[in-house]
């Protein structure tokens, strides 16, 4: 049974690839192997084969046969909309598609991956064998719905879902783009209860991620630049703080700072930062190598960490 | 349960323009290939082999050999060429190429925009995923590269994660991988004459090496590390997510979690958790609950 339809449908599809003129209905049950029974059920049959064939993303023309005699309509597949052309291809390109596609280990990106260069193989395109990769990335498996946002994306629809924050809620985005930073999988859009641009990290999305209402429900900004949400980077982090650094200590803590003086026994550094919280964990890390001078309150949020309390 | 008789069609139509360029590929390969065992090959091929086009006459028929094991065939019909892209292959494949523009040297990352705007073009693609690094690209890196692919030694200055102080060591690299924003370079470090993973930004300076490289060393495991258990409450998850490398076991526990730590410096654990405050706390072992009360004493009393 199962092995019948897939026959009709590869049938289907060779038969509307060959033809250079529409094919009508009719020509199709006469010609094409596998319809048979009613002209009824042939109908149906036919309907839900389109239907499986344009979810293969195979794109299925109709025309009209004969304008002045007929309104029956004729089906046919163009080769330049089937067949997969890439013009100028190079085997080094080739080379890279195919290292790119093996980043994807055991993961929701691997079938995808593995078909989409299986496609490009059958190009004929020699890979470039120079190209060896010796650089491994590792990085968060990403969420089986990866795919099903980047479509929500495309296709610009709403998407829910619940998120583990200090506790749980429920979420409703207008999905901009999924981003991978620092090796970990983020959602970013507009929430639409806030009404404000958020990130979410995608492991603390708890069940599934469902896309909701109709395609084309809202824009994407076109300047949207997702660098401009991401927390700032050292170099214009809002503010700033005096630390004394012990002679010869915290090499790494220095490189990120800027010397304001030298001293006898220690030296004077300023630093930027954003989180109050991560800038004391990493000065935390250097112990008695460092010691915050200015501003004073910061210098009283490190006593109170050391000392046990609640940040 | 037989699977879905889309998924056979999209996989038939596939594997005939993949056999074209493979004549001759044996059905073992080409079950792995195709992710699928040689039995659903044969089906396939089997199926494949009575399909063609209307008049189904053996002149219309896709013609293939695959009796010996061995696959070719001779008329593929209109098959000829592969399906284009779907989209969740296209933006698979440019995310991929965005990773590697990340570590890519500027001669490379050029590379790899030109083919991401091919690929674009041909099949109007809306980019829906993007890849940020925090870590730039590092000239080090080509330098650490080469010596992999001429398996030399080289000299590197060397910024210790453990003690904060530098030293030069003479290492072999032989793998560079990129995990969450650093990226690290696996060694054999004939200095310490063991195996050693060293972050790329704490590479000061890189120097040729006149060491010439000893295939027979002898390459010891890892050394078992001391088990740590910490209690890190649901505020302090970035220390689970951050660290993922060196946790072997997480337990959800009422308002937070039991981590097992593992293969890792004591001193380097101490200053990391010492950070969390109260979020973070030693379960096991005492050593480790006394060396952290002394991290937290010492900085204390520089503020008395």
């Amino acid at each position: 049974m199962a092995d019948n339809k897939t026959e009709r449908l590869i049938n289907l599809t060779l038969a509307l690839l060959a033809t250079k003129r529409y094919l009508k209905k009719s020509e199709i049950f006469r010609t094409v192997q596998g319809y048979d029974g009613t002209a009824d059920s042939m109908d149906r049959m036919f309907e839900r084969d389109k239907d499986d064939l344009r979810a293969l993303g195979i794109e299925i023309q109709v025309g009209d046969l004969d304008p002045f005699f007929e309104d029956e309509p004729g089906y046919r597949i163009s080769r330049s909309s089937y067949s997969l052309e890439i013009p100028n291809l190079s085997p080094r390109e080739v080379a890279y598609l195919s290292v790119a596609a093996n980043f994807w280990k055991d993961s929701a990106l691997t079938p995808a991956a593995q078909s989409g260069i299986r496609k490009l193989k059958s190009l004929g395109i020699p890979a470039a064998m120079d190209l060896a990769s010796t650089i491994e990335y590792r990085f968060e498996n990403p969420k089986a719905a990866l795919l099903e946002i980047t479509e929500a994306i495309d296709e610009l629809r709403q998407l829910e879902f619940e998120y583990q924050g200090s506790e749980v809620t429920k979420r409703k985005l207008a999905p901009y783009r999924v981003l991978l930073w620092n090796g970990y999988w983020y959602l970013v859009g507009l929430d639409l209860v806030k009404n404000e641009i958020r990130m979410f990290k995608l492991s603390r999305v708890i069940g599934d991620i469902r896309a909701v209402g109709k395609k084309n429900a809202f824009n994407i900004p076109s300047d949207f630049d997702i660098r401009s949400i991401l927390p700032s980077t050292a170099q214009d982090a809002r503010n700033l703080a005096q630390v004394s650094i012990k002679k010869g200590e915290a090499i790494t803590l220095r490189s990120n700072g800027r010397r304001l003086s030298e001293g006898e026994s220690t030296d004077l550094y300023e630093f930027r930062y954003d989180l109050p919280s991560s800038f004391l964990r990493t000065l935390v890390w250097y112990g008695e190598s460092v010691e915050i001078i200015e501003p004073i309150q910061l210098r009283n949020e490190i006593v109170a960490l050391v000392s046990g309390e609640k940040p | 349960m037989s699977e879905a008789s889309t998924t056979r069609t999209a996989r038939a139509l596939d594997l005939v323009p993949f056999l074209l360029e493979n004549q001759g590929i044996s059905v073992e390969e080409l079950a792995d290939e195709f992710g699928i065992t040689q039995m659903q090959i044969l089906e396939d091929l089997n199926l494949l082999f009575v399909c063609g086009l209307p008049g189904y006459s053996p002149l219309e028929l896709i013609d293939m050999n695959f009796e010996d094991g061995y696959v070719t065939v001779s008329d593929p019909q209109v098959l000829d060429k592969p399906r284009k892209l779907s989209k969740p292959e296209l933006t698979t494949l440019l995310v991929s190429l965005e990773v590697m523009k990340t570590m890519a040297n500027p001669d490379v990352r050029q590379e790899l925009e030109d083919l991401q705007a091919k690929l674009r073009a041909v099949l109007d693609h809306k980019p829906t995923i993007d890849v940020v690094v925090n870590e730039p690209t590092d000239a080090k890196l080509d330098e650490i590269l080469q010596a992999i692919v001429r398996g030399c030694a080289v000299e590197i200055n060397y910024l210790s994660a453990h003690s904060d102080k530098e030293s030069w060591r003479t290492i072999i690299p032989n793998r560079v991988y990129v995990e969450g924003r650093h990226t690290y370079v696996e060694s054999w470090c004939i200095t310490s004459q063991g195996e050693r993973v060293f972050r790329l930004d704490r590479i000061l300076a890189i120097r040729k090496s006149d060491q010439a490289f000893s295939a027979g060393v002898e390459r010891s495991d890892h050394e078992p590390g001391d088990d740590y258990l910490l209690f890190v409450s649901d505020n302090a998850r970035i220390f689970i997510e951050e660290n993922s490398a060196v946790i072997a076991h997480t337990a959800k526990i009422s308002n937070g979690y039991e981590v097992l730590v593992t293969a890792i410096d004591q001193d380097w654990l101490v200053r990391t958790i010492a950070g969390f405050g109260p979020e973070i706390a030693v379960l096991n072992p005492p050593a480790l609950k006394a060396a952290l009360s002394g991290h937290l004493t010492a900085i204390r009393s520089l503020y008395q």
